[in-house]
């Protein structure tokens, strides 16, 4: 404590020795400019040791919040990725579902023995004769027309969607 | 500060008016007595006169540093060894404890047709296993799990009593199995996801798409030829988790790769057609009652394979997949179908002409061994296309004499006999040639009418392929393209090419074997409103284990390609001792129903165009419908070729 403070404090505290009191008075004196700076100074110095402390203390449960959060976010990721693998398992399986219902003996059985269906003795191509114009539509030509397209097209077209799809699968984190 | 002078007015306090200058008289007396509990030791003021004054603090604080300096220097040492000297070993003891490796299983790619249709695809199901150690009730719970997993409660039991913290108790069961057992909620029981392969399709091209283990590798087929590519790569992730290794620590993953999935296949098998070229077969083997059968369709131009069926009836008469890929893993005396080779050879080096008329004999001697016709006929004068539509196997050995051994060699390597299609199938064939300088006597009897060599079904199929392709070998592919992990389309390269025979030769040949269809041994082939170009073959089947041939024993083909003016599709079917024996009979009916749902399928209507006007048609004399048989009386070869056993890793 400053020597200032010391004498005011004494009386209460110690009790056998009130004389002493008036002795140990120190006189009165000028406070020089250097005192009071220092006095400011170490005014300053304690605010900044509660700010350090404030911070220090803040810090820490910024700390600890963020901990929480964080916690909070991997708990949540663990759980999206969870669902992500449910979700990815359930696409393969119904991938696998319609592979089997598409499968070329299921269809026939079923084109067959429920639809009453039969396969084509024969196709027969008509080819225009010579001289007919374009304009005229002739079922051989037309059937020509697609023929390479077709399966062509249908394999492109299945290649793409499941490009697109595999991309998705397997790359999250 | 503050704390400082208290403490010091303290220590102080019982000497009153005491400047503190001497503190050591007064406290020599003092201190002990204010330290002591009275009646616990004797006074010590005596021993405290009896010391010289100043000595026995100072004795006693040196000692007392000397032991704090020890005492600390232990802990420095103990605290050094421990953190310096074994701080790696017990940080990674600590990090053992809490970090684990979680290996993240690729998915192993999939397998489609040339339409981007699932012939393979793998699946996740769930993998039931336990930790012993968290068991309570071992018996109790193999009781409850005996009937759902479908494993006996003793086998349960033990495993569940092992002292492991892993045990499989049941691989790849169904969800719905799997989720009896979660609904259970056993102690120590949980599950793991397993990639399991399904073929979709059922038994569907089954030999030639290969198995898969229980480890998810290859075992046969294209699977594990193109194993590397399918599997993928494995990712792991590292993380630190709580004791029971179950959840994540916050901020606790420290790497993460993730799995990259396997490349998928897309074959250049068409599923429809194949479901088409399978049925047909089955049907067939079936009324035929022959042991197995294959049958491959390629697309004449680019050398696709659309359709490669393998089956074998069993014990039990059910017709099913071959356990491998016969077409390619088996070799087999092709008798009559090899005649194309021996007359397109002819054609090429102007042995003969199409027109050109021999004098065919029933019978003709080579060396010391005669052959004869299947049927007999008084000697003719044959043109090549009469011949090749009669099968005359004494025609054929004339014209093979005239090529001669070396160039009925060359054509047979030329047209991809004796070293693999470079499809890289696992225990693909080469088939067997011999030596051109090791034939014996007859072999120039043998070889022209297709015994006494041996080539894989696949083989045959690419050299009637180079005919419908205007003359040019087309290698065979299976594999059109892969799509990598990422979803990008790779084509694979187009297939190597090289001219065998003239274009000239080819569209002869073309148009003498549409011969064998329209009226020669072939004609149950022939496909309503198209042109079909192709050959019979019933070939003698050798002994399994010994020299010579099994009596009785045939295995008859059909050879061809549709529409013959300008082909589009390439197709063999070969049955194992089928009866009745010709290839006439039951190997061309099978080839006339894939051709057709192949025609139908891709739309390929009749072209209007001619076939080659230099061949002379088949005397309707001549046709003698069905002459391509072996000849059962000739002599073996000198080296019977015995068809290799399959060798599929």
């Amino acid at each position: 404590m400053t020597a200032t403070a010391r004498p005011t404090a004494r009386p209460a505290a110690t009790a056998p020795a009130p004389r002493q009191q008036p002795e140990r008075r120190p006189p009165l004196r000028v406070v020089s400019d250097e005192e009071l700076l220092a006095r400011a100074r170490r005014r300053r110095n304690r605010l900044l040791v509660f700010l350090t402390a404030l911070l220090v203390v803040g810090g820490l449960f910024g700390l600890a919040a963020a901990h929480v959060v964080l916690t909070q976010n991997q708990f949540k990721l663990e759980q999206l990725n969870r669902k992500a693998d449910a979700e990815q398992a359930q696409y393969e399986r119904q991938r696998l579902e319609v592979a089997r219902l598409e499968s070329p003996s299921r269809i026939v059985a079923a084109a067959q023995e429920r639809l009453g269906m039969v396969p084509p003795p024969s196709v027969k191509y008509l080819t225009p004769a010579k001289g007919t114009t374009a304009s005229v539509p002739s079922a051989g030509a037309a059937s020509t027309g697609t023929a390479k397209a077709k399966p062509e097209s249908s394999h492109e077209q299945a290649v793409e969607e499941w490009s697109t799809v595999k991309r998705q699968l397997d790359n999250r984190p | 500060m503050t704390d400082g002078r208290r403490a010091g007015t303290t220590a102080t306090r019982p000497r009153p008016g005491g400047t503190g200058r001497h503190p050591a008289p007064a406290r020599r007396t003092a201190t002990p007595s204010q330290r002591t509990r009275p009646g616990s030791r004797p006074p010590r003021t005596t021993t405290v006169a009896r010391r010289p004054a100043g000595a026995s603090p100072r004795r006693r604080l040196a000692a007392f540093l000397v032991v704090l300096v020890l005492a600390f220097t232990l802990v420095a040492a103990r605290l050094t060894q421990i953190q310096v000297l074994s701080g790696p070993r017990y940080a990674a003891l600590g990090e053992s404890q809490r970090v684990h490796t979680v290996k993240l299983a690729a998915e192993r790619g999939s397998i489609f047709d040339r339409n981007g249709r699932d012939l393979a695809l793998s699946v996740p199901q769930k993998t039931v296993w336990a930790d012993p150690r968290l068991v309570t009730d071992p018996r109790g719970e193999a009781e409850q799990l005996a009937p759902l997993l479908n494993v006996d409660a003793a086998i349960l039991q033990a495993r569940l009593s092992q002292d492991a913290a892993f045990v499989y108790l049941a691989r790849r069961v169904t969800d719905a199995v799997a989720e009896q057992v979660k609904a259970l909620s056993l102690p120590g029981v949980d599950f793991l996801d397993e990639s399991t392969r399904f073929l979709p399709a059922g038994d569907l091209a089954a030999a030639v798409l290969g198995r898969v283990g229980t480890d998810n590798e290859g075992l046969s087929g294209l699977e594990v030829q193109y194993d590397k590519q399918l599997r993928g790569q494995p990712g792991q992730r590292i993380v630190e988790t709580d004791p029971n290794g179950k959840h994540v620590i916050a901020g606790g993953v420290r790497d993460f790769q993730p799995a990259v999935r396997g490349d998928d296949l897309v074959l250049t098998i068409d599923r429809g057609l194949q479901y088409e070229t399978e049925r047909s077969l089955t049907a067939e083997i079936q009324s035929a009652h022959a042991k197995g059968g294959m049958a491959l369709v390629m697309q004449t131009r680019t050398g696709e394979i659309l359709a490669m069926a393998n089956l074998k009836a069993g014990e039990d008469g059910k017709i099913g997949p071959s356990p491998s890929n016969q077409t390619l893993t088996n070799v087999y005396e092709p008798g009559s179908v090899n005649k194309l080779i021996t007359v397109s050879g002819a054609l090429e080096e102007g042995v003969v002409k199409p027109d050109t008329r021999l004098t065919v004999p029933y019978s003709i001697k080579v060396a010391d061994a005669l052959f004869k016709e299947h049927d007999f006929h008084p000697t003719q004068q044959w043109s090549i296309t009469d011949i090749v539509a009669n099968s005359s196997n004494v025609g054929s050995i004339m014209i093979g004499q005239s090529l001669g051994k070396d160039r009925l060699d060359h054509y047979m390597r030329a047209f991809g006999f004796g070293h693999t299609s470079g499809l890289g199938f696992p225990g693909e064939s080469a088939g067997l040639l011999l030596d051109p300088n090791k034939y014996s006597g007859s072999s120039m009897g043998t070889i022209p009418i297709g015994q006494g060599i041996a080539v894989t079904a696949l083989q045959m199929l690419a050299a009637y392929n180079t005919v419908a392709n205007d003359g040019v070998y087309v290698a065979p592919k299976l594999v059109k393209a892969t799509v990598d992990g990422e979803g990008k389309t790779h084509d694979t390269a187009a297939s190597p090419r090289h001219r065998v025979v003239s274009e000239k030769t080819a569209r002869e040949m073309t148009a003498m074997l549409a011969e064998v269809v329209r009226v020669g041994t072939g004609t149950a082939a022939a496909i309503d409103g198209y042109t079909v170009a192709g050959k019979t073959g019933t070939a003698r089947k050798p002994l399994e284990n010994a020299r010579g041939y099994k009596e009785g024993a045939y295995v008859s083909s059909f050879a061809g390609y549709v529409p013959a003016e300008r082909p589009e599709l390439t197709a063999i079917v070969i049955l194992d001792e089928p009866t009745p024996i010709f290839g006439g009979l039951v190997a061309a009916p099978v080839f006339a129903q894939v051709a057709q749902y192949g025609l139908r399928e891709y739309r390929i209507p009749p072209p209007d165009v001619p076939l080659a006007a230099n061949v002379p048609k088949t005397s309707p004399k001549a046709a003698t419908g069905v002459g391509d048989v072996g000849d059962a009386s000739a002599p073996p070869p000198p080296t019977t070729i015995a068809p290799s056993p399959p060798k599929n890793p």
